[in-house]
């Protein structure tokens, strides 16, 4: 039999230990914060500051300078004034990003469970971004919506908190994903979203766009990603649904194929949106996943 | 090994249906991808479940089946649960009562005994073990006819009695099998002046039909030894005449040591006078004194000769319960099961969770 799926977030001694060995290492490697102050772009500030902010404003319009970037020039001042003008711009106050955590009862599945690991990985980037000094919202879907914001570092511990107390519940819909992502900044959507398909030609999302990118992470159980072998009574924990499956190679070898298939299906989907698919399993290397996520910021 | 409680173990059919259960449901487990296995549409409807013994589903039901176990009293027998049981082998015990011995009575008692127990037995008569196993035939038992013999045996647990009275005080620890007994009328003693006859209230003397029963001297007995073997002869009414043609009952032999003494049964060496008797006086006494005891101790009863107080009728047969029924030898293994059924019971647990 099964056991009941009840099991809530906890955080063990272990996991915040290596969580902050993970900040004092992003620590020491100097990473750009975010200012407020009048960037000129060089090159010195690109990669990881172009990556995260979701744009930058104007904050005036100079003579080119020798060594300016040539596609800073602002070809409408330039006509008007009869001058080579470029344009002066700065970075936007703090990046600004919400986690949207599914904590729906098909998350409550395996060992650990894939809610225990979607928390542990949006810890990981809530921690991230507030050391880049951005302002994390995490949106969790449970049996009810919550809301839970952070601005700071000191305000992490407070976050970590807020996941612990989650407990699988309910079920999410495509309807209530959608309208809980919202238009400015970075979105990355947690949870295992295998009974919906939100980034479809139909789907909710399709239409949805956000200003700063769309991220989502996929957790499977080790079952779902990797079925063992044998007579199995499969049951679908949000509507108790049941089938008999004898998982022969045959079988096996088709689920594996028809799961690639979906995924890819999904990547595709956030690909035209601008977006990325990072899939994981609950029972991988958590300092690996979180280096995935490092490449997907 | 064997258990105390056996009944305990019928409830075994209840992990074995927990488990037949397990095995015919196969193994539930949760998804969040049902719909892709819907869609490979290879998977049965559940009703048409499939057989499938998993390791998962072991440990719940081999916990149930160890605690069990424990409370069947599960014991390790080293020795097989091996009885002592001391055999009263005096002639009393072939006295027939209802057609049978009282030595077939009570062996029979016995036996059947050790089967009900599942056990087996060493035997022994007179301080000698004379067979193993489970049961006894009277052929294995010599007959102890010495009329000095008593019936000697340990009141100890793991022991048990095969008599034809309980011996007098109390028993403590050992099993006692007591033959019928009734009054049985008959000869009690031949001497050279008659046949004591007991005719179950008093004792007769009546006239003998044959000869007295004789000793048999070793010629080579030294001379001061064979006047006291005559003289002791005399006084218990026996024939030491080389020529006599009575029941032999006493054999007395010569040995080369001075002051040797050894009696067997109907048997006795003799050594020399040892210098010190030789002169007379209280250690002259002493020693005469001392081979009286030794011929009296080895003097076989006549055939068919039975005291008075075998003779006596005490009453039917009964068995005394042993104080305890495990032999020292055994262990208790519960315990050790129990120990088992936690750690299954854990790795279940962990199973579940």
């Amino acid at each position: 039999m099964s056991a009941e799926l009840s099991t809530q977030v906890h955080f063990a001694p272990e996991f915040l230990r290596r969580l902050g060995l993970r900040i004092e290492k992003l620590r020491a490697q100097g990473l750009l914060r975010y200012t407020s102050q009048p960037s000129d772009l060089s090159p010195a500030s690109g990669g990881k500051l172009r990556g995260l902010t979701a744009g930058y404003e104007l904050d005036r319009i100079r003579v080119w300078r020798s060594g300016d970037d040539p596609r800073q020039v602002d070809w409408a001042a330039t006509l008007r004034s009869g001058e080579t003008m470029v344009r002066v711009v700065r970075g936007e106050s703090a990046p600004e990003c919400t986690l949207v955590l599914d904590a729906s009862l098909s998350m409550a599945v395996g060992q650990p469970t894939k809610l225990q690991r979607a928390a542990e990985l949006a810890a990981w980037l809530a921690a991230y971004l507030l050391e880049l000094g951005g302002r994390v919202h995490v949106v969790v879907h449970g049996a009810s919506v919550q809301v839970h914001t952070a601005s700071s570092r000191a305000q992490l511990s407070g976050l970590l908190v807020a996941f612990q107390g989650i407990r699988p519940a309910g079920r999410w819909s495509a309807a209530e994903l959608a309208n809980s992502i919202p238009q400015r900044g970075h979105v990355w959507v947690i949870g295992d979203y295998m009974s919906i398909d939100p980034w479809a030609s139909n789907g909710a999302l399709c239409t949805r766009r956000t200003r700063g990118g769309l991220r989502a992470l996929l957790v499977l159980a080790p079952e779902e990603r990797d079925p063992q072998q044998g007579a199995v009574l499969w049951r679908d924990p949000e509507d108790r649904r049941a089938s008999v499956a004898h998982i022969d190679s045959a079988l096996q070898a088709k689920y594996n194929a028809e799961l690639s298939s979906e995924l890819d299906k999904r990547a595709s989907a956030l690909r035209q949106m601008r977006g990325q698919l990072v899939v994981v399993t609950s029972d991988g290397a958590w300092d690996e996943q979180c280096v995935l996520l490092d490449g997907a910021l | 090994m064997s258990f105390l409680a056996p009944a305990w173990l019928w409830l075994l059919i209840l992990p074995a249906l927990l488990l037949f259960f397990q095995a015919r449901s196969g193994e539930e487990r949760w998804t969040a991808t049902l719909e892709l296995w819907l869609r490979l549409r290879t998977v049965r409807p559940s009703r048409q479940v499939r057989w499938r013994l998993s390791t998962r589903m072991i440990p719940l039901p081999a916990a149930l089946a160890c605690v069990l176990v424990a409370l069947a009293g599960p014991v390790w027998r080293t020795h097989a649960s091996e009885w002592r049981v001391y055999v009263d082998a005096r002639p009393r015990m072939w006295l027939v009562e209802q057609g049978r011995t009282r030595l077939e009575h009570a062996l029979d008692s016995c036996s059947a005994w050790l089967e009900r127990h599942g056990a087996s037995a060493r035997w022994y008569v007179d301080g000698r073990e004379v067979a193993r196993g489970p049961r006894l035939d009277t052929s294995q038992v010599p007959m102890v006819r010495r009329r000095g013999a008593s019936f000697d045996a340990p009141d100890v647990e793991g022991v048990l009695w095969v008599v034809d009275e309980l011996p007098t005080g109390v028993v403590r620890h050992a099993g006692v099998h007591v033959a019928p007994r009734s009054a049985q009328a008959g000869p009690v003693d031949r001497t050279s002046l008659g046949e004591q006859w007991w005719s179950g209230e008093v004792v007769e003397l009546r006239p003998m039909a044959g000869a007295a029963p004789r000793v048999e001297l070793d010629t080579q007995l030294p001379r001061p030894l064979q006047d006291l073997v005559h003289a002791w002869a005399l006084s218990r009414g026996l024939d030491h005449d080389p020529n006599a043609s009575g029941e032999l009952v006493m054999r007395v032999r010569n040995h080369a040591a001075p002051g040797w003494v050894q009696v067997a049964e109907g048997a006795v060496e003799l050594g020399p006078m040892p210098p010190a008797a030789s002169v007379g006086g209280d250690a002259a006494a002493a020693y005469a004194l001392r081979i009286g005891e030794a011929l009296d101790a080895a003097r076989l009863e006549p055939t068919g000769c039975v005291p008075v107080s075998g003779r006596a009728g005490a009453g039917s047969s009964y068995v005394v319960e042993p104080a305890r029924q495990a032999n020292s030898s055994n262990r208790d293994l519960a315990p050790l099961w129990l120990v088992l059924a936690i750690l299954l019971l854990v790795m279940a647990v962990r199973h579940e969770l």
